[in-house]
């Protein structure tokens, strides 16, 4: 048990992130502060809620690539309408993103799943689809006039202290959200059945569908999920940023299918956890802002991106050779 | 009567798979079904199982005639099917495997594993053998994944288990066990519906044995010292097949395949042996012997870890298909559905695939006339039986299919042809067309190299029997030193 749980990914990523950290830390002793660490959980946190849906759809053996434009148009449409009708209610615009993401996403599900056409090519098409609208219809203004009561997203702080200069610092209820989010997605995965369809549909459909899982409805609710992920993220991340750009999230979806592959997950379907995804996303956090730090030029976290994917897909692809490999098909007899 | 489906008759479009057969289970029973490929086992299964329905007869479950169900409803029936590909989940736990249906069909929204522990950890108890929970499915070998399908059965109170072709991926030992654990629950009142093209398997645990052919009910025998297998062999193939005597090709001078000391780590173990020009040398050995192992190797789709390879003197590289077959090897696989065919694809465009390159010209242009006059001469010399070449490879017969393999092979002379079990489940015109061609292209100087589980095909078609066992060659002799006894004692040794 302790064994599997040393060679896992999780303890590999954990380890990585720890000494990372310390190494980061030799060089700039800011890095292991309270204050810098909630301000990156902060500014990751749109990634690991997007990072969220995505290994959903990843364990079931999907893939999505319209997350971010389901974010553009959500985030778009809410404050728009919010501010035109001067609703300043965070609670109910959480709601209003994530009813919108759902529908886009819910779409996304119809088309795969009725048209038996490969999610790859659905979602690059919808990226495309809702991301133009948008544009067109927005001619690509920006929107600066947030309602105010979505700071509390990004400024209100769960456990505030207060550091040596007397500034509230502390985990901001939008990472405490993602927090939250994850253990619900972990225990959903694990213990519920829908949870259980989506990964056994990520392991094998046919015997899936051969034992009574509802494909059909499991599909639709993969991706209707993605779609909900993706809206409530749009809307911590206009908190955040307080503005909203029509192209701030549409371009990085790689990113966060990469921390996903990295925290474990398989790009062919069927395995992933939370916990993975978590560190994958942490590391992500942990390097990019240790690369600042160290003025080294950020640049460079685009070329991390990528190699990160190619990394993790190999290691995942070497470790099925090697079980492959390491099977015993036929007892040799030795001398 | 556990079981009766009376006057069956199933139709896919115009092809009838099924016309108006009559098959019945009784309570603790083991029932064999047998046929060539084709002849509608599958189907007849499927129709039980809830997975197809009918185009007419009736079903009567415990005397009671149902109408057509869902797979659902069948398992509530207690009618499980064990397809051959397991319908497991390989990511997930044995024990998930074996409880997540039974969570399904109870209809909770949340899964509570701990109740099930107990039950299934009966089940393993009562069937005496050894199975970590806990492991993930696709760490276990095939033979126990196949007794996790079976424990999932089980753990759904399934009375009625059908197992479609279960013996095709297990070693001597494995179907051993499996019997026995067949018997063990034949006796608690399970029944078992058996499909298999090995007869002696059918002769070994069935009570009784049921033979289609064409998708016609030849009869149900009771498994008595009367029936034999010849008269189970005859009611499947129409007639009896006889094997005929060929001359020798083999020329003893030249010196075609050489390998030497061929290893690879738990796959076969220092493996010697030469083919001549023209001479076929045939392959025994129990399932998990190292035979197909040793096959994938020569064909670089598992390519050996040490050891050496000469074709015509010179030591050539198997490191990879592509350049095994530019060695001048071609392998026809035991698998012809999923490793041997494209079966969506045309009859034509299976029997051109590997000659694709020859046949075309500047830029990879494909010729085509000399396509079509290619395709029509390789099915013509196979004697292919086929309505048009533009129908997909899946509308012929399993015989005619395995055909195409070999024909698209051949097309591409090789020097060595290496043909796994390749008349498994083909009916007898096909298999005699088989082994005239293979003698026809050893008077051409082609070698072979023919792995087969049945003796009298081998002593009739080889020049030389090489036995296999435990990875390892083990004997070598000349056909004509021999006898069937004599081979199945080396065989067993
Ligand atoms: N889904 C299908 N569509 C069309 N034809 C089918 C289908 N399934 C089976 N058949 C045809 O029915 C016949 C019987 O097939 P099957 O029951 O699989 O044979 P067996 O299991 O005895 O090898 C074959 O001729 C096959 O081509
Ligand atoms: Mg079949």
């Amino acid at each position: 048990m302790l064994l599997k749980f040393v060679k896992s990914r999780e303890f590999f990523l954990f380890m990585f992130i720890v000494v990372f950290s310390l190494a980061i830390t030799v060089v700039n002793p800011n890095f292991l502060t309270v204050e810098n660490f909630a301000d990156l959980l902060k500014s990751f946190t749109v990634l690991g809620i997007f990072s969220l849906g995505v290994l959903i759809v990843l364990l079931s053996g999907g893939f999505d690539l319209s997350f971010t434009a389901i974010a553009q148009v959500a985030q778009y449409v809410v404050v728009y309408f919010f501010v035109e009708y001067e609703v300043d209610n965070v609670f109910f615009a959480i709601i209003a993103t994530m009813v919108i993401g759902a529908l886009l996403g819910l779409v996304n599900g119809v088309i795969i799943y009725y048209y038996h056409i490969t999610a790859i090519i659905v979602t690059i098409a919808t990226n495309s689809i809702y991301i133009g609208f948008l544009y067109v219809i927005t001619e690509g203004e920006l929107l600066y006039d947030i309602p105010e009561s979505f700071s509390f997203l990004s400024d209100t702080k769960i456990f505030p202290m207060v550091n040596a200069s007397g500034a509230e610092v502390g985990i901001c209820v939008g990472t405490a959200f993602w927090f939250l989010l994850c253990i619900l997605v972990h225990l959903f995965i694990k213990h519920t059945v829908l949870g259980r369809s989506i990964v056994a549909i990520g392991g094998n459909q046919l015997s899936a569908s051969r034992v009574g899982f509802n494909i059909c409805r499991t599909t639709l609710f993969i991706y209707t999920f993605v779609g909900a992920m993706a809206g409530f993220a749009s809307l911590i991340q206009c908190a955040v940023f307080q503005s909203v750009v029509p192209n701030s999230m549409v371009g990085h979806e790689m990113e966060v299918i990469a921390a996903v592959v990295l925290g474990g997950a398989s790009v062919t379907g069927g395995r992933g956890t939370v916990l993975g995804t978590f560190l994958g996303v942490l590391l992500f956090a942990v390097l990019s802002n240790g690369l600042t730090l160290m003025k080294i030029s950020p640049f460079f976290y685009q070329i991390f991106t990528g190699i990160v994917i190619l990394l993790s897909v190999s290691v995942n692809a070497l470790q099925d050779l090697h079980r492959k490999h390491s099977q015993v098909r036929v007892q040799v007899k030795e001398d | 009567m556990l079981l009766k489906a009376s006057q069956i008759t199933k139709r896919y479009g115009g092809v009838t798979a099924l016309d108006h057969v009559d098959f019945d289970m009784e309570k603790g029973e083991i029932h064999g079904l047998a046929g060539v490929n084709g002849c509608g086992k599958s189907t007849l299964m499927k129709i039980i199982a809830g997975a197809e329905h009918q185009t007419s007869g009736k079903i009567y479950i415990d005397d009671e005639e149902k109408p057509p169900y869902s797979p659902a409803q069948a398992m509530k029936y207690g009618i499980g099917i064990i397809y051959q590909d397991l319908s497991l989940f390989p990511n997930l736990s044995v024990f998930e495997n074996i409880y997540l249906s039974r969570v399904l069909a109870s209809g909770s929204k949340t899964v509570r594993s701990a109740q099930y522990r107990a039950g299934v950890e009966e089940i393993i108890k009562e069937l005496g053998i050894e199975l970590d929970l806990d492991a993930t499915l696709d760490e276990l070998p095939i033979a126990k994944q196949q007794l996790v399908a079976i424990i999932r059965a089980l753990f759904n109170k399934t009375r009625l288990i059908i197992l479609d072709e279960p013996t095709t991926a297990l070693t001597t030992q494995e179907i051993e066990h499996l019997f026995g654990i067949l018997k063990t629950l034949k006796a608690k009142g399970v029944s078992f519906v058996f499909i298999t093209h090995k007869l002696t398997e059918l002769k070994e645990v069935c009570d009784r044995v049921t033979v289609f052919k064409d998708g016609h009910l030849i009869g149900t025998y009771k498994n008595d010292e009367t029936l034999t297998i010849g008269a189970i062999e005859k009611a499947m193939l129409g007639k009896e097949l006889t094997y005929k005597h060929y001359d020798s090709n083999s020329n003893p001078d030249k010196v075609l395949l050489e390998v030497s000391h061929l290893s690879k780590k738990n796959n076969f173990k220092d493996i010697s042996l030469t083919l001549h020009e023209g001479e076929v040398l045939g392959i025994a050995g129990q399932l998990g012997s190292g035979r197909t192992e040793l096959a994938k190797a020569l064909f670089g789709a598992e390519p050996a870890d040490s050891g050496t390879i000469k074709v015509d003197g010179k030591e050539v590289d198997c490191s990879s298909i592509h350049s095994s077959v530019e060695s001048g090897f071609a392998y026809v696989p035991e698998d012809r559905l999923a490793l041997g065919l494209v079966l969506a694809q045309s009859i034509r465009r299976n029997a051109t695939i590997c000659s694709l390159k020859r046949l075309s010209g500047l830029f990879g242009v494909l010729n085509l006339k000399l396509y079509k006059e290619l395709a029509l001469r390789l099915l013509d010399e196979l004697k292919v039986k086929y309505g048009l070449v533009s129908q997909p490879i899946s509308s012929l017969s399993g015989g005619n299919q395995q055909k195409v393999v070999i024909a698209k092979w051949l097309a591409i002379n090789p020097r060595i042809l290496i043909l796994d079990s390749p008349t498994v489940g083909i009916d007898v015109g096909a298999k005699s067309g088989i082994y005239d061609t293979v003698h026809e292209k050893a008077k051409e100087g082609m070698g072979f190299v023919f792995i087969s589980d049945e003796l009298p095909e081998l002593l009739s078609n080889c020049d030389r029997i090489a036995v296999m066992s435990h990875g390892r060659i083990t004997a070598v002799c000349n056909t004509s030193d021999l006898t069937e006894e004599k081979l199945q004692q080396i065989i067993a040794q």
